[in-house]
């Protein structure tokens, strides 16, 4: 089912280009918003990504293609919240597209509806880290939102091709309703685990561990953005092994030398995630990239708890 | 609309069959046909109804839970070493608290009701975005002329403390049609007295039809890769030696306008065409003026006379074609060809040709670290072509400086100088590893010489803006963030003219404000 969409997705883009553009070119900035706007658009729109699943979504190399890619571009999805601040702006310039620049019809903030976690209340600067004004931009991650994203995705794909306004709002009933099912799966899979501390290394989990009651009580990073000191890698051990975190997540991009001492001397489990669509081989949904994360966490704790001595 | 429909799906069904999908393709197809039809979507629409109404159900549970959790919490303080983290815990869950009941009924409206933050609210549309950008260097140099080393006027030009570059930029989108930038630029000269100007100051459109971009104003001229870098971006302390031998101390920038074309071919492509002022000190190679200020002015030997602009063909014109291809999702090439052509001031009709070109390979591993690993090669090739003309200022042929006549090679000498047609060419190449995050080190290699010796050489001596040189250096540069740097370099120093030097330099790099423009 899934290469065919694509299969078929891929002729009907290649097709449309020859008989003057009937499908809507889509390029997304992280891989997660594409992925979502491909549920709702089907293959009345060709999705293209410019950060890739295996990358930090906070630098990504902008490469003069992109410019190309987006100046074709009939929708942008961007996360709007500070997240691609360091690439995108120059390269929007670069692109010559008025359709897709902010506040244009073609271009949808994708934080737009969502409650943010961590904005700051008080005073900020760079001395404490990349502290993002608008609050944690990593809020694909909350499986809620993704209804939220989709349903603004649909809006907006009706108001550009409003002929097959029809097809968007079944496509996004469908996929509501399948959010819904693997919600009550993945909160079946996790409820048990309720309460439990954990340590990532940037601050990327904060919206998925509000969904499913995990307390984050540290991370690697002494600030966000600036790489982990002794000093600081000293002190979280102790706070790790007097609060008993069982669990440091961290993303598939992350290096590991460093996580898994500190799994190691703290007697926590390490589990190493994707956190985008495509972040590993046969992750091309997004359901498929939460339960990716839900599962390997789950057998983590599984694994890790006394009373289950089932071993995976 | 339906003919292409229609005509889209035999052609796609015939191209499916072909790769053995036409089942599949069918399946999907008639799916997407039934969906439409109303009772299907009133099914779906009861059915989704009532999951919603399970989930609401389920989540007005699940508050009930959390807020009895977060009142035991919050009746139960903490001591000692843990209140710090028994605050951490309580805003994590005092956020999840007033996340869910938000996000629980999202999707239960069909109506798109706007966001409960307000994200807009603190950003100020129409704002201006103001950096300051700093450089300064501190080093040693085997030899107390750094000046005659160093050319490039955000170079350290000596031993001890030297500010490269303070630019104040403000930048922003002036209305629907422009995006404006202005830089106010300070540095140090050899003598160690600043010397502030006007470094850019350009306006761009934002919405011309037919891939076009238009600009006006100050700026540097699209020629290459390093002459539109900043120095805060630069990859070395200083400026490749070919740069500021065939371009000056400032680089090529002047007043002026240039309108690029983004062409529609299947890779990146783009066309730009600069039209400049030809005179001034941003135009070193052709009307423009010498590396200092209390040095008589000669440029090829001979005096910069004062040349009018007589036709629009003594504009400074430069064309540029740039082409990249993404060879896999890791690796980048950039190949560009640029040429700037212009009359010059070391005749009355005389014109001057620089030919460029420019190769960039860039590698950033798929899965990166805060941008980190990455390797990027790169090298750039400038090629000039002078004409120069007759000239003495031996006015009366007497041999001899009368005291009617100019002291212009400042030794009190008479000179006569032929016609002619003056080559120089040079390169540099440098390898960028950026190994670690935050740590990134890097070797450049450099070489100019002038194409055969010119008659004026062989007549008064060699032109020291002429001789051949080489130079190496290594560097290593750590970036405790994105914000700041630390750089040490090392340069080997070959000069025909003056010998073999040794430099050593540390700089500090910072930025307050604004992201920098991470151009590719």
């Amino acid at each position: 089912m899934k290469p065919a969409n694509f299969v078929i997705g891929l002729i009907l883009a290649a097709h449309s280009m020859v008989l003057g553009g009937d499908t809507l070119t889509v390029v997304s900035s992280i891989p997660d918003f594409g992925a979502i706007a491909r549920e709702i658009g089907g293959t009345r729109i060709a999705v293209h990504a410019l950060c890739r699943g295996t990358e930090d979504p906070h630098f990504v190399d902008p490469r003069p293609s992109f410019a190309r890619l987006l100046n074709t571009a009939d929708l942008l999805l961007e996360g709007g919240v500070g997240l691609e601040d360091g690439w995108l702006p120059a390269l929007l310039r670069d692109a010559r597209n008025p359709k897709i620049l902010r506040g244009a019809p073609g271009n949808l903030v994708m934080a737009t509806g969502i409650e943010m976690l961590e904005v700051p209340t008080g005073w900020i600067d760079r001395s404490l880290g990349d502290v993002h004004p608008f609050g944690n931009p990593h809020f694909w991650l909350g499986p809620k939102n993704a209804a939220i994203m989709a349903r603004h995705i649909t809006d907006k794909l009706c108001a550009l091709d409003p002929d097959h306004a029809d097809y968007y709002r079944s496509n996004l009933v469908r996929f509501e309703a399948e959010l819904t099912r693997e919600l009550a799966e993945w909160h079946a899979c996790l409820d048990p685990w309720r309460g439990t501390r954990v340590v990532t290394y940037h601050k990327s989990f904060e919206y998925f561990a509000a969904e499913f009651g995990f307390q984050i009580t540290g991370t690697l990073e002494p600030k966000p953005g600036i790489e982990p000191t002794p000093g600081h890698v000293k002190q979280l051990v102790q706070q790790m092994q007097h609060e008993n975190v069982r669990l440091i997540l961290i993303e598939n991009f992350r290096p590991r030398k460093l996580p898994a001492s500190v799994a190691r001397s703290t007697g926590a489990k390490l589990v190493v995630v994707p956190v985008m669509v495509g972040g590993e081989p046969g992750i091309d949904r997004y359901t498929e990239l939460i339960d990716t994360i839900v599962t390997r966490i789950a057998n983590a704790l599984s694994t890790n708890a006394p009373a289950q001595s089932e071993q995976k | 609309m339906r003919k292409v429909l229609d005509t889209l799906k035999l052609v796609g069904l015939a191209a499916a069959s072909a790769t053995g999908l036409a089942f599949n393709m069918e399946v999907q197809e008639t799916n997407s046909n039934t969906q439409k039809t109303i009772s299907e979507l009133r099914l779906e629409l009861n059915r989704l109804e009532a999951e919603l109404e399970h989930t609401v159900r389920q989540y007005h549970e699940r508050i009930e839970l959390l807020k009895s959790k977060l009142k035991d919490m919050e009746s139960a303080p903490g001591s000692g070493s843990t209140v710090s983290v028994q605050t951490n815990a309580t805003t994590a869950t005092a956020g999840m608290v007033s996340t869910v009941p938000g996000l629980g009924s999202e999707p239960l409206q069909p109506s798109a009701s706007e966001p409960s933050t307000p994200l807009w609210a603190n950003l100020g549309l129409g704002s201006i975005g103001i950096s300051v950008n700093a450089v300064a260097a501190a080093g040693w140099s085997t030899t107390s002329e750094v000046a005659e080393l160093e050319r490039g006027c955000h170079d350290p030009h000596r031993r001890g403390f030297n500010i490269q570059n303070v630019d104040l930029t403000l930048e922003g989108n002036v209305d629907p049609y422009f995006h404006g930038l202005a830089s106010i630029s300070a540095h140090s000269d050899e003598h160690g007295e600043l010397d502030l100007g006007l470094e850019e100051a350009y306006a761009e459109t934002q919405a011309l039809p037919g891939r076009f971009q238009a600009r006006a104003g100050l700026f540097m001229t699209e020629f290459g890769k390093f002459n539109t870098t900043h120095p805060e971006s630069w990859d070395f302390v200083d400026a490749p030696i070919v740069m500021t031998r065939l371009f000056g101390p400032h680089g090529l920038a002047n007043p002026g306008a240039r309108v690029s074309w983004l062409a529609p071919t299947p890779f990146y492509s783009e066309l730009f065409f600069t039209i400049q002022d030809s005179s001034g000190e941003g135009a070193f190679s052709f009307r423009g003026e010498g590396h200092h200020h209390d040095e008589p002015a000669l440029f090829l030997g001979r005096p910069r006379l004062a040349r009018r602009l007589r036709s629009p063909a003594d504009l400074l014109i430069t064309p540029r074609y740039a082409a990249a291809f993404d060879l896999t999702d890791t690796h980048m090439i950039m190949l560009g060809v640029s040429a700037a052509l212009g009359p010059n001031n070391a005749g009355t009709d005389t014109r001057t040709e620089i030919y460029g070109l420019d190769f960039t390979w860039r590698w950033k591993s798929r899965a990166h670290h805060g941008g980190f690993p990455f390797l990027m090669f790169r090298s750039e090739a400038l090629w000039r072509r002078a004409g120069a003309d007759a000239y003495s200022n031996d006015f009366n042929s007497n041999g001899t400086l009368d005291p009617d006549e100019p002291d212009v090679f400042g030794d009190g000498t008479v000179r006569t100088l032929p016609a002619e047609s003056v080559e120089d060419w040079g390169l540099y190449a440098q390898l960028v590893w950026g190994f670690k995050k935050g740590w990134v080190a890097a070797i450049r290699g450099d070489y100019v010489t002038g194409a055969g010796t010119t008659e004026y050489e062989c007549l008064y001596g060699p032109d020291p803006d002429r001789t051949r040189r080489w130079r190496l250096s290594p560097a290593l540069s750590w970036y405790p963030s994105e914000f700041s740097r630390i750089r040490l370099q090392y340069n080997l120093d070959e000069h025909r003219a003056l010998g073999t030097e040794h430099s050593v330099w540390l700089q500090l790099q910072f930025t307050i404000g604004e992201h920098g423009v991470h151009k590719f």
